[in-house]
């Protein structure tokens, strides 16, 4: 009975939805130019310069190589902030519900093959993930994915040993990067007149120093996502 | 096309809220809705015949698929992250009190 | 200067993680900082964030009616931490409480779509985390379930607007 009922409702909500679905223009054939997302592309927001071309242009208004970076921190960044928020407000509530004192064992000892391939493998993770967040302004990735490499290494480190223990200094990290994601933030009203303005210079689009604050920024939100993710591992293993 | 693959795993995800009975499955019902949104969404943007949105040797010139709901995609998964994380350890915490994870069982188990 | 408001006690939260004992005064200076940054300023007051005009940025909007709530929020905050009694609360809780106060102002004060979301998933966050509090952790993961299934809807609808008009801006979509 319950079951059936169940199913009624799931079907009664997926037929609304195909009922909205019908207004909005088929799967492939939008026209971009009805959108916000044109002047994004074209890096012309103020106004309009020139065409942009990889490795020629200079001292655009913006100038991350990859647009979606260029979205997620210089025009939309408060997303971004409201986002590093959340993942520091769930990871002190896991902290909170699953309080304790030492660290609980598997209970029996790893693997030989497990404990000296940690050694060889651990800090390419590292290398790794930092490489990802560094060059986040030019290919895929950026601060979010890079961050979560890191916290795996950790995890590694946690599967092939019965007594590792992360230390108290990553939520010194953890709360340290926040701060300075919003004390960048704030010497943009000191210098500039609003909230997370760009400040420095942009270069020339498609190197490693340019964009201005961009890789600043991402270079402390992976440090802060690989920082709360390995404070998520530890409190799971402990007791007490 | 994509569209009603989306639905069809909201749908699936209300099903298994609902009729489910361990308290497990309601989290992983929570989850497929969550990834049924998230592709509906990435699937807004595309346009046909066109690249991944990045200045590269191989697009030195702009001809790009739309990247803002890409942006938004990158805050909602992180977002549906740390409510599951939060929600795992409340199950853990759950089957320590009661002993059982089934809801009919709890039911005389809390009396 | 209206992302003040909402900066210092972000500020504040990420402090008391490295300094556990300066939480009681933070509680205490935030929300008198707030009023008296209310009384310099004067309703209508837009601030775009970044310098990007509208509707390619994020504008926060101080107009009447965000004002007022504003007012009651930071005073109702003032009010119940002088009257809270300490030993009840738990010290760790204090952070969750700083959270809170930032969210339901960016709540009140933001002019984007999108960017209410993200603001009504903090709120929501932070208030499962507060009803674990008399250790209750089968009715706070009821309160978990509805409330993100009613996050997910939310974040649907915004997508739908988006798509029909073409802008995430709210006074754009009007």
């Amino acid at each position: 009975m319950r079951k059936f009922l169940s199913m009624l409702l799931a079907l009664g909500v997926a037929l609304a939805l195909i009922k909205m679905i019908e207004s909005i223009p088929a799967y492939g054939k939008v026209d971009l130019s009805k959108r916000v997302s044109e002047k994004y592309i074209s890096k012309s927001v103020n106004a309009f310069k020139e065409e942009v071309v990889y490795k020629k242009s200079r001292d655009l208004e913006e100038g991350s190589a990859n647009v979606v970076t260029s979205i997620v921190v210089n025009y939309r960044g408060f997303d971004t902030l409201g986002e590093v928020t959340v993942l520091f407000i769930s990871a002190f509530g896991v902290g909170l519900v699953f309080s304790g004192l030492k660290r609980k064992g598997y209970g029996r000892k790893p693997n030989f093959i497990l404990r000296t391939a940690v050694g060889v493998v651990f800090p390419l993770i590292i290398l790794f993930g930092v490489y990802i967040f560094v060059h986040g302004h030019l290919t895929p990735g950026g601060g979010f994915p890079g961050g979560t490499i890191l916290s795996i290494g950790i995890l590694l480190l946690y599967l092939s040993s019965e007594e590792y223990e992360l230390s108290e200094r990553s939520k010194v990290l953890e709360g340290t990067s926040g701060s300075l994601f919003v004390i960048i933030g704030l010497l943009g009203i000191a210098l500039s007149g609003a909230f997370l303005t760009n400040f420095l210079s942009t270069g020339t689009i498609g190197n490693l120093l340019s964009a201005g604050i961009v890789p600043i920024i991402y270079i402390v939100i992976g440090f802060k996502v690989g920082a709360e993710l390995s404070t998520i591992v530890a409190d799971l293993h402990k007791e007490g | 096309m994509v569209y009603y693959i989306s639905i069809a795993l909201i749908g699936v995800g209300i099903y298994g809220l609902i009729s489910q009975k361990n308290l497990f499955k309601h989290l992983v019902s929570l989850s497929i809705i969550d990834t049924g949104v998230n592709i509906f969404l990435i699937s807004i943007g595309y346009v046909e015949g066109k690249e991944a949105p990045i200045y590269s040797m191989f697009t030195l010139t702009a001809n790009f698929v739309d990247p803002l709901p890409q942006a938004l995609v990158l805050t909602a998964i992180v977002i549906g992250i740390g409510i599951l994380a939060l929600g795992a350890v409340l199950v853990v915490r759950v089957k320590e009190k009661y002993g059982t994870l089934n809801v009919e069982e709890m039911k005389d188990v809390r009396r | 200067m209206i992302s003040l408001l909402i900066a210092i006690p972000l500020l504040g939260a990420f402090i008391s993680i490295i300094w556990k004992k300066a939480v009681g005064i933070l509680l205490i200076i935030t929300p008198v900082i707030n009023l008296s940054i209310l009384a310099i300023l004067r309703p209508t007051l837009v601030e775009h964030l970044g310098g990007w005009k509208a509707p390619f940025g994020i504008p926060l909007v101080l107009d009447n009616a965000s004002y007022i709530t504003l007012f009651i929020i930071n005073s109702i905050f003032l009010i119940l931490i002088l009257s809270l009694n300490r030993d009840l609360l738990d010290r760790n809780y204090e952070t969750v409480l700083l959270i809170l106060l930032t969210s339901t102002s960016g709540l009140a004060l933001t002019g984007d779509l999108f960017n209410s979301f993200v603001f009504l998933e903090i709120t929501a966050v932070s208030s499962y985390i507060l009803a674990y509090h008399n250790k209750n952790p089968y009715g706070a993961y009821k309160y978990l379930i509805i409330g993100s299934v009613a996050g997910t809807f939310y974040l649907l609808s915004t997508i739908l607007t988006y798509v029909n008009t073409g802008s995430l801006n709210m006074a754009h979509v009007s």
